[in-house]
């Protein structure tokens, strides 16, 4: 029974996921909600809700409105309401369980809405039964596809970071990405979002690169690719081997104009006794590096039978797979989990794997904010 | 001005209660939730945060059970699974069903019968997580606490047994209630009180139900009803007339007197007078989380000649009158919505220009970062979220708080608030008041 967890947490949902892209953006952003979804993620997910002005809310939607279908009208002039008193730079609603459930047309009154304020709006049709990569995802693209329209002028050495949300991302790990970025010569035009600032996501069309640091920075990338020929890297700075491979990638990108990754060439073994569990490109940059310490080879030569492997056990988005090695797995079950770790001697991973750590393996913590909010 | 919106705000104080704090009241139970990745996010970390990862388990909802129609079966299989996995059987199972199963028609009865047949040595008790029916009259909150008794099955009836159902917090022992009952011999049951899962069945010899919180009401009816003995409300409250009404409905109904009213009301009195002396004309607010009844407790301050400024609460439901009275008596009262969205941005604009012990002025939960606080106490988390002050009493839906003992015991709190400075951000971090935490 892979969806029963005896003892193991929950990664965060689609729907926080939308609303962790969004934040900070200057966005009125509410989930489409009973009551619940609000507390859970400013309570776990968002460690700037204290103390912030950031406007999230939910949109209290009732059992008689969800049996009538009358929650969108609601939930429209709510909104709109809303929109005229804080004049955000945009609104979004992210559905939950049962408006999608009963099939509630979020995107007809994201529609309503900027038709009356004249606000650009959004809706995301998330079940909050996927986990939170699929919804950050999806927002960070739709920022990409509405805002990144200026025209092309290229600016000389600008980056886009992709992917940063403090669901993956600690404030210290997002200024030693920046700090990486800026040590090799380049520097940050935008930011999607962590420590963004809306007005930059425009500007994002004249990076020369982009660096996608989770894999909700995958879609985002290959569009800006696409529409605006920038290449992008895959790859998060987590010690001296990766900061040196992503600040070459990034050089080499730039130069040939072609998407790499810096761990394309890194191979881990099936048996590998040290496993990274974890976001992939948090987990496989970590494995890189752990890799490099035990192979003794500090000059990030790629290996065929790496040392460390990964578990990703976030599995919704379509694009985790092909961030993996043939050592690699990806579950979301517990007891495969369970399995996988009593080959390990070494786990790298948050430390509410601890239940399922065996007797004698290591577990080296790695806070996790997607798994474990603020608790770890 | 915003008009009224519905949409929701949610403060960032965390002390409240929530259904997985409820259900881990009952001894060694086991909490099942099956619920989607959303709804299960914020339980299970509730669980882990209280250091009760062992007590909880999870059964995930995806999206091709809800067109696959297999929800029954997801729910049957997956808590068998989890109960074959657990290292010890425990006696009792909460299994907390969501939204989604209602909407759906889940045959719930079916998957009750299936389980119990399965583990015969197991109670299993259907809970609900259902914040689409939190407007209902039958809300959540007020299902949770009947759900709480409904492994108790009647015993022979000790006369001497009164059980106060419904509530988090045992009353302190030297509440109004237990002193009373101490006087005619009675005991007074309490779940919070209750170490193991067989003290909880003996719940059922109680000879008398009483509950003091109207969210408890219910509960308190369906046991009595199913124990066969009386149902007794006492509802809480800070007004002095209503204490002794409802202690002399107490004391009738198990054959003594109330006989210290004026004793009581004398202690009450010199324990409010000896806060005013500390706390003087310092502003004062009030929110509908220390307390069930804000708006009894902002009067009878008022009354006393304390600075009450404001209450944060979301409803007035039940204080009317006490509403009312401070609205008519009380100049510059401010009533503030906790949920309403414009809180999100709110300022709270202090009446006094310089005090002794802060600088004077706005306080502004969005810039919390930055202020220094003007002298303000504040009667719960909210309050001291919205003021952004460090004094502040620190307590939840009443706390231990009862009667005439309990207004000493607010007062002293009071008092102690008003000299000891707190950790505003930290304190109101913690999931779950009384709780332990992990953070």
């Amino acid at each position: 029974m892979n969806q029963a967890r005896k003892v193991l947490s929950t990664y965060s949902s689609d729907t926080f996921g939308v609303i962790s892209a969004l934040y900070g953006l200057g966005g009125l952003l509410v989930m489409h909600d009973a009551s619940g979804c609000n507390s859970t993620f400013t309570t776990h997910d968002e460690p700037r809700w204290y103390g912030d002005d950031g406007l999230v809310f939910v949109s209290a939607v009732t059992e008689e409105e969800a049996v009538m279908g009358t929650s969108g009208d609601r939930l429209a002039a709510d909104m709109i309401e809303a929109a005229r008193h804080f004049k955000p730079n945009f609104t979004a609603i992210a559905s939950t369980p049962i408006p999608w459930m009963t099939g509630s047309d979020i995107d007809l009154t994201a529609a309503e809405i900027e038709d009356k304020t004249g606000i650009p709006s959004f809706g995301f049709d998330v079940s909050g039964m996927r986990s939170y990569e699929i919804g950050a995802s999806m927002a960070l693209l739709m920022l990409a596809k509405r805002f990144c329209n200026a025209p092309k002028s290229s600016v000389t050495g600008g980056v886009n970071i992709l992917g940063a949300t403090p669901l993956d991302l600690e404030d210290g790990q997002f200024e030693y990405v920046k700090a990486v970025i800026e040590g090799c010569g380049l520097n940050v035009l935008s930011s999607w979002s962590m420590k963004g600032r809306f007005e930059d996501l425009a500007k994002a069309s004249g990076a020369e690169v982009s660096l996608v640091v989770s894999v909700t920075g995958i879609d985002t990338a290959k569009y800006l690719f696409e529409q605006y020929g920038i290449p992008y890297v895959i790859g998060l700075p987590s010690g001296p081997v990766t900061d040196k491979a992503v600040s070459t990638a990034l050089k080499d990108a730039i130069k040939a104009k072609k998407c790499n990754s810096i761990f394309d060439g890194y191979i881990s073994d099936r048996g590998a006794a040290t496993v990274v569990i974890g976001e992939p490109v948090a987990a496989r940059s970590l494995a890189l590096e752990k890799n490099s310490v035990l192979s003794n080879d500090n000059t990030c030569n790629m290996s065929i039978n790496g040392k460390v492997r990964v578990i990703s056990p976030i599995v919704d988005s379509p694009n985790i797979g092909a961030l993996l090695s043939t050592g690699d797995i990806m579950t979301a079950s517990e007891t495969e989990i369970e399995d996988e770790l009593k080959k390990c001697k070494t786990i790298y991973a948050d430390g509410l794997y601890r239940f399922v750590c065996p007797e004698g393996a290591e577990l080296i913590k790695v806070h996790h904010r997607a798994y474990s909010g603020r608790i770890m | 001005m915003l008009k009224q919106t519905g949409l929701e705000y949610s403060v960032p104080a965390r002390g409240g209660w929530t259904i997985v704090h409820v259900g881990m009241l009952v001894p060694e139970a086991h909490e099942i939730f099956v619920c989607a990745a959303g709804c299960l996010r914020g339980v299970v970390l509730s669980a882990a945060e209280m250091n009760l990862t062992d007590r909880f388990s999870t059964v995930a909802i995806e999206e091709h059970n809800v067109t696959d129609g297999d929800m029954e079966e997801l729910l049957v299989e997956g808590v068998t699974d989890i109960l074959n996995r657990l290292k010890k059987r425990p006696p009792c199972v909460l299994i907390y069903t969501s939204c989604i199963h209602h909407f759906m028609g889940t045959d719930l009865d079916d998957c009750f019968r299936i389980l119990s047949d399965r583990f015969p040595d197991v109670d299993f008790v259907d809970c609900y997580m259902t914040p689409t029916m939190r407007k209902s009259t039958l809300n959540p909150d007020k299902m949770m606490r009947k759900r709480l008794y409904a492994a108790i099955k009647p015993l022979k009836t000790d006369e001497r047994d009164v059980l106060l159902c419904g509530n988090c917090f045992s009353v302190s022992d030297t509440s109004d209630i237990k002193v009373l009952l101490g006087k005619a011999g009675k005991r007074l049951l309490e779940l919070p009180s209750v170490d193991n899962y067989s003290d909880y069945k003996k719940l059922g010899s109680a000879g008398l139900i009483i509950s003091n919180l109207s969210v408890a009401k219910d509960a308190a009816d369906e046991l009595a009803e199913k124990l066969g003995v009386k149902s007794l409300q006492l509802p809480f409250s800070f007004g002095y007339e209503e204490i002794r009404d409802n202690l002399c409905k107490l004391a009738d109904e198990i054959g003594t007197t109330y006989d210290t009213f004026e004793v009581d009301k004398a202690r009450a009195e010199e324990a409010l007078d000896k806060a005013m002396k500390v706390i003087g004309e310092c502003e004062i607010a009030v929110d509908g989380m220390i307390t069930t009844r804000p708006y009894s407790l902002a009067r009878l301050l008022a009354e006393h000649g304390f600075n009450i400024t404001a209450v944060f609460s979301d409803s007035v439901g039940g204080e009317e009158t006490d509403y009312e009275w401070l609205k008519t008596n009380v100049k510059g009262i401010r009533f503030e919505k906790c949920i309403s969205p414009e809180m999100r941005t709110f300022s709270y604009k202090s009446t006094v220009q310089s005090n002794p012990l802060g600088a004077c002025g706005t306080n502004t939960a969005s810039n919390a970062n930055n202020i220094i606080p003007a002298k303000l106490l504040a009667l719960g988390q909210k309050a001291a979220y919205f003021t952004q002050t460090p004094y502040f009493v620190d307590m939840v839906e009443n706390g231990p708080l009862y009667g005439f003992d309990g207004i000493v015991e607010l007062s002293r709190m009071m008092t102690d608030a008003f000299i000891n400075v707190k950790d505003l951000k930290k304190t109101l971090d913690i999931k779950g008041w009384g709780c332990e935490s992990c953070i």
